[in-house]
């Protein structure tokens, strides 16, 4: 009797993968063999290509080490030898993030030729699981001051809508991602700028516990609240990256000493019997709130009830006394961190950096100090929320994004951030896409839970995205078509 | 019903009431401060620090002695343990 042979799989990539690829499906078709990481990191630039000019997401664009790692995991998924979580995933990082022979800027004339000798250790572990970085992504000048026209690069622009800004400062990873032009992105969240980003860009942001990942290499806007965290189209690609980049790093004060959690574990776990606190005092009825915020929030929350989630209405602390405490500190440390060049050459930082950090160097030593005090004051006010309460949420922003204003420039205090506070606890915060205003911009819910419990934010943001389809929506409006 | 997290905090006080400094004061502190600004740097700082002076004197104050602030000395000292190790 004959027996045919087996068909072998063809050694060659047969199909591409498709426009806005996740990273979980980037590596199923890679675990397939039905995309070749050389290629999809091709399609990705020629993306950039296309959209680059309008959206101005990259500061660095390092098309020979992407195609250089591409190679490689190529290499590897072809001898089933990849051992990586994320071999052959493209990736960007903020421009905060240090580079090891790439230029890192923090998008400032102060450090225009910046090439640093060592990798920041985020970038060291995407690298050790086998992502693909392509570029250096567009952020405020050092994670703070900005949007900026009188810097070296121009700031990014939201894909939503021409003209729109993506928002806060990991603003080209928000940006990039919702775009399609990168699967997944590290960005840094020191008061809501991973999540403020994912709000006005419709995608995933998390800020994780603080100390839970690295921030060695990172440069500084504030070490008391300073994390670096993945923004991505879902809440599954979140999770995959955090496993990637979360862990101990002896030479980061703020690192916390852990075993490393399954963070894909829980995800398939549901949110029945979930406690869910509703922090509406944050933005309903405030002045500021854009009108279609409050019933898409709602909405959002009647889905996860709906599947089994218990919510409850809370109130806590006003946004104003979490942003005042927040501010004092990291002006403060800002300006220390910055001081040399403030006092040696203090016209070459950006008009919105000086006017929002120079003041620091006003704040007394006693205020600073009772700025921390108030800070341990409300941690634990949020602390004894989360004894009665599994997630809390509220909303993502408070309003979608903005219109770009180029003359001004002179915003020395903005309103309070809703996503501070969660900041000023130091437990992870995540935003999740769930619906459009009138004008056809994303909106978004943010949902925190008490420190090291990202498993538990995965599995309720998870469960949201498999009820609904806000994050599989993409953006023409302001994209080149 | 709405369930509150917000707990009164007695005795606490703020410095909300004091009159803002003038532009000659914040120029005074800077300069103590030993800021050697251009004039149009120093005319920035002048224009935007009453929002951060209002800011930090919304702060509490007067809070118990022993109420010790949030910081980092259990990280510290596992660092210093660190730098002593061989």
């Amino acid at each position: 009797m004959n027996v045919p042979a087996p068909q072998r799989k063809p050694a060659a990539v047969a199909q591409r993968a498709p426009e806005y690829a996740t990273v979980a499906q980037l590596l199923d078709l890679y675990r397939k063999r039905a995309a070749s990481p050389v290629e999809v990191v091709q399609d990705l630039f020629a993306r950039v290509e296309k959209h680059e000019s309008s959206l101005h997401c990259f500061v660095t664009q390092t098309p020979e080490v992407a195609l250089a790692r591409a190679r490689e995991a190529e290499k590897q998924l072809m001898q089933g030898a990849a051992a990586g979580v994320l071999t052959g995933i493209p990736y960007g990082l903020k421009d905060v993030i240090s580079t090891a022979g790439i230029l890192t800027t923090g998008q400032s004339k102060i450090l225009q030729h910046n090439i640093p000798q060592h990798d920041a250790a985020v970038e060291a572990k995407m690298k050790q699981a086998g992502g693909v970085l392509l570029g250096k992504l567009t952020t405020y000048e050092f994670a703070h001051g900005g949007p900026s026209w009188d810097l070296p690069w121009p700031p990014a622009m939201n894909p939503w809508r021409e003209g729109y800004l993506p928002g806060s400062t990991s603003s080209g990873p928000g940006a990039a991602v919702a775009a399609g032009l990168l699967p997944a992105a590290i960005g840094s969240d020191t008061g809501g700028s991973i999540r403020m980003p994912a709000a006005n860009c419709g995608i995933v942001g998390l800020t994780p516990t603080y100390g839970l990942v690295s921030r060695r290499g990172v440069l500084p806007n504030t070490f008391t609240f300073d994390t670096c965290g993945p923004m991505t189209r879902t809440v599954e690609d979140a999770a995959i990256v955090l496993g990637a980049i979360a862990g101990y790093d002896d030479a980061d004060i703020s690192s916390v000493e852990r075993a490393p959690a399954d963070y894909l574990r829980d995800l398939a776990f549901g949110v029945r019997g979930v406690r869910i606190g509703w922090v509406r005092n944050w933005y309903d009825g405030d002045e500021r709130c854009h009108p279609d915020v409050p019933p898409v929030v709602e909405q959002a929350l009647k889905v996860l009830a709906d599947a089994g989630a218990i919510v409850e209405e809370i109130k806590l602390s006003d946004l104003l006394v979490y942003q005042d405490c927040k501010t004092t500190i990291s002006i403060t440390e800002m300006f220390s961190a910055y001081e040399h060049e403030f006092r040696t050459r203090p016209q070459d930082f950006g008009l919105m950096f000086r006017n929002k950090v120079l003041s620091g160097s006003l704040i007394r030593a006693e205020d600073y100090f009772q700025a921390l005090r108030q800070r341990l004051w409300l941690a634990r006010e949020l602390a004894r929320a989360f004894r009665e309460y599994d997630v809390l949420a509220t909303a993502g922003w408070m309003t979608p994004a903005d219109p770009a204003r180029p003359t001004e420039l002179d915003k020395f205090l903005r309103p309070p951030n809703i996503t501070t506070p969660f900041n000023i606890g130091g437990g992870p915060a995540m935003n999740v896409p769930c619906g459009f205003s009138g004008e056809g911009l994303p909106l978004s819910l943010q949902l925190a839970a008490a420190h090291f419990a990202e498993p538990l934010l995965f599995r309720v943001g998870h469960a949201y995205q498999q009820m609904t389809d806000w994050h599989t929506r993409h953006p023409t409006a302001g994209m080149i078509q | 019903m709405t369930r509150s997290f917000v707990q009164p905090e007695p005795g606490v006080q703020t410095l909300k009431d004091l009159p803002p400094s003038t532009p000659a004061e914040i120029r005074r502190m800077a300069e103590r401060a030993g800021l050697h600004l251009p004039d149009s740097i120093m005319s920035e700082l002048c224009a935007s620090y009453p929002a951060f002076e209002a800011m930090v004197r919304r702060l509490p104050r007067g809070r118990a002695r022993f109420d010790e602030p949030a910081h980092h000395c259990a990280e510290i000292g596992r660092i210093a343990a660190l730098d002593k190790a061989p």
